[in-house]
């Protein structure tokens, strides 16, 4: 039993995947393309089946950016060379922000799709790593089946009440009335 | 804010709206069409052997099989077919049956003829059906029976089937191995014969007969009609009168010179010459098809600038045929139709001017009628059409002919007067935009906007001016009170379509541009019951273009039609229907403001990509690519108009849950058919984040998965494969809505911050971009093919889902209320929730009868539906199309700033003028009483 977990255990860890960064090429616009192909940006390791992941090595992109600059962060196809990614503004890789890697894995742990987002950096560190596995649609949530007994009646009938249970305030009002009845019996 | 709470008021008091008795017919319409009927297959029939009257059977060009009352026009039943099925659509009767015979693709059924249902149907697998009849006589003798009918099939098995008019069963297969094109089947009361063209590997095709028994099915005789090399296609063999006596066969040359005429079952072939002078364009035969009528036919000549035609006689003895008469040439189109009584053949003929009666035997004219034109008709020519004509002693008294039209309207002349017409043009509509007219209003604000540029004195100027040049249509505005406040207190005034637009105070009236799989283009007035207010063929514009699917794109004043086999595109004028050249288009860029790019997105190579600004680059910034395996089938975006009220949903304690409202979401549906999964994926469609997914397991991914989304809340719709071990199967509709944040009265880590971009880096603690999403399923007990939300103004009033039944024929609008998903499951909802107007969760959401917006019309094979706002806040226009056309409002609130139809504006006047009068006469009465208490105290 254990033996088969340690052979299990190296299949269900050590998931690596590579973050590329390019950016979107010059428009009509004046605006230079600082980075024409990709280049890795972000190394990653995760565990789809827990979905925990870390972070292996970053490399922030250099260049004069402005702000306008949108540059494109993508994971690619090593076999077709084609790439799947999202685009955020030049901006975002500056110091002030947390960057969050998404990183969207199917349901055999393989990875489809990046996302980045990016928040105010407090003390914790620049880059943070999120898996997200896809969720299971909602199902409609079913009454409960009536189950009948042999006799065709409802099996599990509320079980009865003791005596004491169900007349212990009739017998606490006459203990009362007893108590106060003798009390005045006194006088 | 208490606006708001009333109509959350109003909402939860009835949930339900429904379609008043009243408003229905009057605030919907319905075109029940069938397509154009194909020539072959229609004809006047008594629906039962001792019926009085008789109905016009067709079976339409998209295999529709239609019954319509020769009175009215109005549909007795008909009968859509649910798949395109290859071959022709056939459409056959015996004389004296109850039942009618239609074979579409492997098809072959039996209707009841009286009221469409279905008596028997047979398919044969692999193949389809290219001919069928009905098998009149055995032997000579008429079978009082039911008759059987005669299958030619075609398409990988040919041969010839007998199939009993009871059951359908088939009685013998005649199998042709010889690899020959099946071409026709014809009966004589003797003998079947099967016309087939036969191809050798040399030399032109040839004509092949080979006669069949009737009884056994068994090969009697085969001959080859020497042809020559005159038949080069099909298209060149012309085909009359099976089942009677003399059935023929004739074909012609490429040049339409010489007609050769043979009569099936003897080798004789007759030449004859059509008309010198004009060269012909078309001949058509025209036979009648009664077994025991005069074997006499008459042949049409079509030429450019007009028609003539010939009649023959054969002589069924000698097995010759002799030229009886000619009818004069007539300047114009015209067409023929044949009909019998007992034994005698009459052909009218039809032109736009008029009907003509004339024996088979001799020319002289029985009746003739002009006919009165209507604007319906207007400009178009008869195409094709089949009579009935009442013969009285050697004159015709009546006659009546459905008569296809050039431009798509069937109707039916009635001694020279248009009974009715069909819209038939109108049908399988592939694409529709409401039609956006050039607003006076946007030029006024251009003026408004202009002065703000001047100075103070200058400005002032221009306004006076701009007041006097107004003056000008004061007069004209005086004038029109008077009619305008009658036509509004008695009912319906006489304006034109597009002044009806233009004067439309409500709001209704909006013009709904649709075009047709064969590039019809057509105008329609939503309010004022579909009205078609123009139409034209797209074909007239661009001859050599054959329409596939068009689509459309509206502008202000026009719209913009679209081809795959179309080069660039046509502007259509939105009014007028005219042409207009892309030189006289200021072309309009898109909603970007200066400063901005837009970005677009579009399916590429199976992929959703993302596009900066369309024109300048080509290559993508964002793109989504399914997981391995899965196949994106569709992806929705949220309307480019969606006005949202209110950024947030109170809630019964007076918290706020705010709206996760992102004008860029895409929801993309995807299919893998090996593990039967579908699966939605939400994405910000600017940067191209993935925002929110679900997958659905045991999915029958055959079937048809819609999806809508709109303001905060998308919802879909899917099959539970019917194999699958899931606990419930069936269909089911997932709503989800989108929440800034889980915690009410937290806007997330936007906070209140006016702008957000996907783009930039935001500066909010946490995760900005994720919506939190809540999702409920249920079970809906019919399969949705179609989903899209009601539009109103400013979006105060509450949504309803439009949902597209296509097992049931309609369509239903579900309240957001219904479909909550925040509806407390498993208990009752607490006070709080339920002053929200939440109910408690059942599993399964049951389509109310009051929610269905098509009453009693029965919506046949509707493809798409459009919402648009109207004028008025309450009110949301619909329209679908597809096969049919239905349009109608709904007012999901109720119409709360709308007068009913039951408030009586007269009595209102008249009690205005009681009150008025009375005060008249109790003032002098009061004032007396005042001055006389004043001086007795």
């Amino acid at each position: 039993m254990l033996l088969s977990k340690l052979l299990l255990l190296p299949v269900a860890v050590a998931s690596s995947l590579t973050v590329y960064v390019h950016s979107v090429p010059a428009a009509a616009s004046s605006k230079a393309a600082p980075i024409p192909s990709p280049i890795p940006l972000a190394q990653i390791d995760y565990d789809a089946a827990t979905s925990a992941g870390s972070l292996t090595s970053y490399t922030p992109p250099t260049g004069a950016f402005t702000p306008e600059h949108l540059l494109r962060i993508c994971l690619t196809d090593s076999k077709s060379g084609s790439w799947r990614g999202v685009v955020t503004s030049a901006a975002s890789f500056g110091e002030q922000y947390t960057k969050k890697f998404t990183i969207h894995v199917d349901d055999k742990g393989e990875p489809y799709h990046v996302g980045f987002g990016t928040s105010a950096r407090d003390a914790g560190d620049e880059i943070m790593i999120e898996i997200v596995k896809r969720g299971a649609g909602p199902k409609p949530v079913l009454n409960k089946p009536i189950v009948l007994n042999a006799e065709g009646k409802l099996d599990d009938k509320e079980p009865e009440k003791t005596f004491l249970q169900k007349y212990w305030w009739a017998i606490g009002l006459f203990v009362l009335v007893q108590f106060v009845a003798g009390g005045s019996g006194d006088k | 804010m208490r606006f708001d709470a009333a109509l959350a008021l109003a909402a939860c008091l009835a949930p339900a709206a429904a379609v008043f008795e009243d408003d229905a017919h009057h605030i919907d319409f319905h075109y029940a069409l069938l397509g154009l009927p194909k020539h072959d297959a229609t004809f006047f029939q008594k629906p039962f052997a001792g019926s009085k009257a008789s109905l016009l059977y067709t079976i339409s060009q998209n295999q529709t099989i239609g019954v319509v009352n020769p009175k009215d026009g109005a549909l007795v039943w008909r009968q859509a077919s649910s798949h395109d099925g290859a071959g022709p659509g056939l459409l056959r009767s015996g004389e004296g049956q109850d039942t009618v015979v239609s074979a579409a693709g492997d098809r072959i059924s039996a209707w009841s003829a009286s009221d469409g249902r279905l008596v028997w149907e047979t398919r044969v697998a692999g193949a389809t059906v290219e001919d069928l009849e009905i098998l009149e006589q055995e032997d000579g003798i008429t079978d009082t029976e039911a008759k059987d009918a005669i299958v030619l099939l075609g398409n990988g098995k040919p041969g010839v089937k007998r199939l009993d008019g009871k059951t359908g069963r088939t009685k013998w297969t005649f199998e042709d191995a010889s690899g020959d094109t099946p071409f026709q089947v014809s009966t004589s009361p003797t003998t079947i014969y099967y016309i087939s063209l036969h191809t050798p590997m040399i030399g032109a095709s040839k004509l092949r007969v080979t006669s069949l028994s009737p009884i056994t099915g068994k090969k009697l005789d085969q001959y080859t009609l020497s042809s020559d090399s005159d038949i080069q296609s099909r298209e060149h063999i012309l085909f009359a009168g099976a089942n009677t006596a003399a059935p023929l066969i004739a074909w012609t040359d490429v040049a339409n010179k010489v007609l050769k005429i043979n009569i099936i079952g003897t080798k004789g072939v007759s030449t004859f010459h059509a008309p010198s002078g004009e060269p012909v364009e078309r001949i058509i035969l025209h036979a009648p098809d009664r077994v025991n009528s005069l074997a006499h036919f008459l042949v049409e000549y079509q030429t450019a600038v007009g028609h003539s035609a010939d009649v023959y006689h054969v002589d069924l003895k000698k097995s010759t045929i002799s030229k009886a008469y000619s009818l004069p040439a007539l300047k114009g189109k015209g067409t023929f139709t044949t009909s019998t009584s007992d034994a005698n053949v009459y052909f009218t003929r039809v032109t736009a001017e008029e009907v003509t009666v004339v024996s088979s035997v001799s020319h002289g004219v029985l009746g003739r009628w002009p006919v009165r034109g209507t604007p319906a008709l207007a400009g178009a020519y008869p195409v094709h059409g089949t009579s009935e004509v009442v013969v009285k002693a050697d004159s015709a008294t009546a006659v009546r002919s459905a008569i296809l039209f050039s431009n798509g309207q069937w109707s039916l002349i009635r001694n020279g007067e248009i009974a009715w017409t069909r819209p038939e043009f109108l049908s399988r509509v592939v694409s529709a935009v409401w039609a956006e007219l050039p607003e006076e209003e946007e030029a006024l604000a251009h003026k408004l906007e202009a002065e703000g540029d001047r100075n103070l004195v200058s400005a002032y100027i221009h306004r006076v001016e701009r007041h006097i040049r107004d003056l000008e249509h004061f007069p004209a505005w005086l004038q029109n009170i008077p009619n305008r406040v009658l036509g509004n207190v008695i009912g319906k005034s006489e304006e034109s379509a597009i002044e009806e637009i233009h004067h439309d105070t409500f709001g209704f009236h909006k013009l709904v541009i649709v075009v047709t799989e064969r590039g019809r283009l057509a105008a329609l007035d939503v309010g004022s019951k579909g009205k078609v207010v123009w139409h034209i063929d797209l074909n007239q514009f661009s001859p050599k273009t054959t329409f596939h699917s068009p689509s459309m794109r509206a502008f202000a004043g026009y719209v913009e039609v679209k081809d795959a086999s179309l080069e660039g595109s046509i502007y259509i004028n939105s009014t007028t229907g005219g042409l207009i050249s892309s030189q006289d288009i200021e072309v309009r860029s898109n909603v970007a403001a200066e400063g901005q790019s837009l970005i677009s997105f579009d399916l590429v190579d199976g992929d959703l990509e993302g596009f900066l600004d369309t024109k300048s680059s080509p290559e993508a910034i964002w793109t989504f690519e399914p997981p391995k395996g899965e196949r994106i089938i569709s992806y929705t975006a949220r309307p480019v108009k969606d006005p949202v009220a209110s950024i947030g949903k109170v809630l019964g304690d007076r918290r706020v849950l705010y709206k996760y409202l992102n004008p860029n979401l895409v929801l993309v549906t995807t299919v893998v058919e090996s593990s039967r999964t579908a699966s939605v994926y939400l994405l910000d469609s600017a940067s191209g984040q993935l925002l929110h997914t679900s997958s659905h397991r045991d999915v029958d991914v055959s079937r048809p998965i819609s999806s809508t989304i709109s303001e905060n809340w998308f919802s879909y719709s899917f099959t539970i494969d019917s194999k699958s071990a899931t606990s419930s199967r069936g269909y089911q509709l997932v709503v989800a809505e989108m929440y800034e944040s889980p915690l009410p009265d937290d806007r997330g880590p936007l906070g209140a911050s006016p702008n957000a971009s996907t783009l930039q880096p935001s500066e909010g603690n946490g995760d900005a971009a994720k919506p939190h999403v809540l999702l409920q399923t249920w079970h809906i007990p019919e399969e949705i093919s179609h989903m899209t939300v009601t539009q109103t103004r400013q979006g105060i009033t509450s949504r309803e889902l439009l949902v597209t039944l296509p097992a049931s024929n309609s369509i239903v609008g579900i309240p957001r209320q219904a479909i909550d998903p925040r509806r407390p499951i498993g208990r009752d909802p607490t006070a709080q929730e339920q002053s929200e107007g939440l109910t408690k969760y059942t599993p399964m959401i049951l389509f109310d009868p009051k929610w269905h917006l098509n009453h009693k019309y029965e919506l046949i094979g509707v493809k798409n539906v459009i919402t648009s706002e109207s004028g008025i806040e309450s009110t949301s226009l619909v329209f679908a199309y597809g096969l049919d056309i239905f349009g109608t409002r709904v007012a999901p609130s109720f119409a709360f700033d709308i007068l009913g139809k039951g408030f009586n504006k007269v009595q209102m006047l008249l009690t205005v003028v009681a009150l008025f009068v009375s005060v008249l006469f109790v003032a002098p009465l009061v004032q007396r009483k005042q001055i006389n208490s004043l001086w007795t105290t």
